[in-house]
Parts: C-alpha cells; sequence; structure tokens
C-alpha cells in the first residue's frame, strides 16, 4: 500500500545545502572513503526524491533526497551525469543519514529513460504512454538492498511497473531470499 | 571521539550475482586480515561451494537463505587456522550485539559480517566512530561498512548510528528458523 506523503519537503536546492553542512559538519573531507569530495572539480548533481514505504502498517512512507557527486563536465556517452558519490538526507527535516562511494562511477537511469523502457516493452510510442506518476522509490528487495540505488515505479493508468538501475522491467516487486 | 577502522587493510568486492551478497562478504573479508601475509583471495564462485557446503541443514532453515550465518562463518574458518577464531553472534539484544561487534573490530581488527533488513543482507562492517555525551558515556555516531551492491559496483557507506539503529537496518532476522528473532554478526571473538 503506497501512502501519501503528509509533509513538506525540502527543496533540490534546500537538499544541496543540507548535503554541504552534512559534509562540513561531520568533517566527511578527512574521510578517505569520501576523498573524491577533495577534488576541485567535484558538484553536486540535481538531487532525486526517493519513497520509501514504511515497514509496518499504516506507518508513514520515508522520503530522503539522494544527492549525487560527480566531476564537473563527465557524463555518460548518453549524455548523463557520472556519479561518484551521494549523500543521502532526510527530505523532511534535512538531517545527514548516509554517505555512499561507489566501487565504480554510475550513471542514475533517468526517468525518461524509465518511461521509455516501459513504453518499449508495451510496444506503444513513448508519447502516447499515458504516465500518470513516474517517481524512484526503494523498497528492499530483489531488486535492490541500496537507498542511494533506487528503481523507478512507472503508473500507466492504472497499472504500476518498476524499472532497475539496469533498466529491467518488474510487474511486481520481488522479496529477497534471506542472505542475499 | 574514538574512531576504530579497519577499511584500510579491506578491499571492496561487488557481488557478481544478484544472490551473492555472502560470498562477496567472505571474500572481502578472507582477503581483509590485518596480517598482510594471511590476506587470501578465493573466487566467489568458490566460496559458494563452500557457504553451501556449510549452511545450516536443519529443517527450519532448509531452502530459507542464500548465505545464512553458519555458513559465512564456518566458510571463513575453514579457510583459516588458528588463532583466527570467527564466530556467530547472535542474540535478542541489540545493545549486546552492537557491543561484540564493535569490540570485535577494536580488539582483532579484523571486519565483521553483519545481517541487515530483518536478514535480507550481508554487508561487512568495516568501522565505527563513538562521541562522548555529557554524562561521561559513550554512543555509537557512525558505523562504516562495504557493501557488496550493486551487483558489480559496490559500494563503501557510512551511516549514522540513529539511521543504522533505526526500523530498517540493524534489526532482528524475520526469516523462520534458527535465527529468527535475533541480531546476528558474525566476527572475530573479542580478544
Amino acid at each position: 500500500m503506497r501512502h501519501q506523503p503528509t509533509h513538506t519537503f525540502l527543496t533540490p536546492d534546500a537538499a544541496i545545502k543540507a548535503a554541504k553542512r552534512a559534509i562540513q559538519e561531520n568533517g566527511m573531507l578527512k574521510w578517505p572513503q569520501c576523498a573524491i569530495l577533495r577534488n576541485p572539480g567535484v558538484i553536486p548533481q540535481p538531487p532525486m526524491l526517493t519513497s520509501e514505504p514504511s515497514v509496518e502498517d499504516g506507518g508513514d512512507d520515508s522520503h530522503s533526497f539522494i544527492v549525487p557527486y560527480g566531476l564537473k563536465g563527465e557524463q555518460s556517452p548518453s549524455g548523463v551525469p557520472i556519479t561518484r558519490l551521494c549523500i543521502l538526507i532526510d527530505a523532511v527535516t534535512g538531517e545527514f543519514e548516509e554517505v555512499a562511494t561507489f566501487g565504480m562511477p554510475i550513471a542514475y537511469l533517468q526517468r525518461e529513460a524509465a518511461i521509455r523502457i516501459v513504453a518499449s516493452a508495451l510496444r506503444v510510442p513513448e508519447d502516447h504512454l499515458p504516465v500518470t506518476d513516474a517517481s524512484l522509490m526503494f523498497q528492499s528487495s530483489e531488486i535492490t538492498h541500496l537507498r542511494v540505488y533506487p528503481f523507478w515505479r512507472i503508473v500507466v493508468k492504472e497499472r504500476v511497473y518498476y524499472v532497475d538501475q539496469e533498466g529491467k522491467l518488474y510487474n511486481d516487486i520481488p522479496p529477497g531470499k534471506s542472505g542475499s | 571521539m574514538p574512531k576504530v577502522d579497519v577499511a584500510g587493510n579491506v578491499t571492496l568486492f561487488a557481488q557478481n550475482k544478484g544472490f551473492f551478497c555472502g560470498e562477496a562478504i567472505a571474500e572481502m573479508a578472507r582477503n581483509g586480515y590485518p596480517d598482510p601475509s594471511n590476506r587470501f583471495f578465493y573466487t566467489q564462485d568458490d566460496l559458494r561451494n563452500n557457504i553451501v557446503a556449510h549452511d545450516s541443514t536443519a529443517p527450519g532453515d532448509l531452502n530459507q537463505w542464500n548465505t545464512d550465518p553458519q555458513g559465512l562463518c564456518d566458510c571463513l574458518q575453514s579457510l583459516s587456522a588458528e588463532p583466527v577464531n570467527w564466530v556467530e553472534f547472535p542474540t535478542i539484544s541489540r545493545d549486546d550485539a552492537q557491543m561484540f561487534l564493535q569490540q570485535s573490530i577494536q580488539s582483532t581488527q579484523f571486519p565483521a559480517g553483519v545481517l541487515i533488513r530483518a536478514g535480507e543482507h550481508w554487508v561487512l562492517v568495516v568501522g565505527y566512530e563513538t562521541e562522548v555525551d555529557e554524562t561521561g558515556k559513550e554512543n555509537l555516531k557512525f558505523i562504516h561498512f562495504y557493501d557488496p551492491e550493486p551487483v558489480g559496483i559496490g559500494t563503501d557507506r557510512t551511516i549514522r548510528a540513529s539511521t543504522w539503529s533505526g526500523s530498517r537496518y540493524f534489526v532482528k532476522v524475520k526469516t523462520s528458523g534458527t535465527w529468527e528473532g535475533k541480531f546476528v554478526v558474525v566476527g572475530q571473538s573479542p580478544q
């Protein structure tokens, strides 16, 4: 079950400010795992709002901003910014939750690309696909256990599709087997 | 602020397959012993067979796990010699599990495997930081671990203590069987 948000979220600019504050307040520039932040070419990329359903029935969804960081001008062949590190910020309070450095640079799947994958699977021209919602979500599952690696939830009319960061399409969210 | 971190000894390896998180944890742990001459690299496919050979065969555990705590612990011990002493530490007390985890890393300089998300996923804890409050009590501030996801990539993660101890990370195993209702750490017995 999906719950409607009951809080006001930070703006993307405020999320970036919260990430910068977390870097300063926690002394992350000195952390070896955050060494990339000392590179003068590192810049924040557009924050991504992500929802996570409550683990308890009737509980509120939690929302986070993923604030990605990468090197200025570094892009994938398709023009998507390359991300090296992410800072996860509570989307309501602005509190720091996590910093994650990927083992190798990644390019996040963009909203348009996720919709294109659904349209392609349905054999419908992309601009004719009646998408009513496309948002990033995280739920611990076979798809991912990593909050900074969420998947897309694409609603077409009343049917929901999920697209992971590798572009794989799902009809539902498969539960993961223990110890995976 | 006391800080313990053994990440410098341990190389981050990603899991090769979607269900190989336990194999990746074993790969990183066995290749991350404090004594550089005792670091050995095993492939995840080799470790898979070893883990399967050691996973629990108790009726309640069969087919429930890809890598269960016994499988991970006994796999690592089978590839080691004394005084290396891998142990499972399942407990119903979060405080006891957290204390074991910190003491294990601090006193032995070995990383430790921890089940997160109610038993769904293994991560390898490589460090932590504490802070002392106004009453003099030492509290966890950050936990630093290697996550073998995403497949083929892996992630170096540092999480604040309140997030780690919240309802989504270091929580009791929900899988029915031997470890149900317990926090689980696989580490070196503290010295």
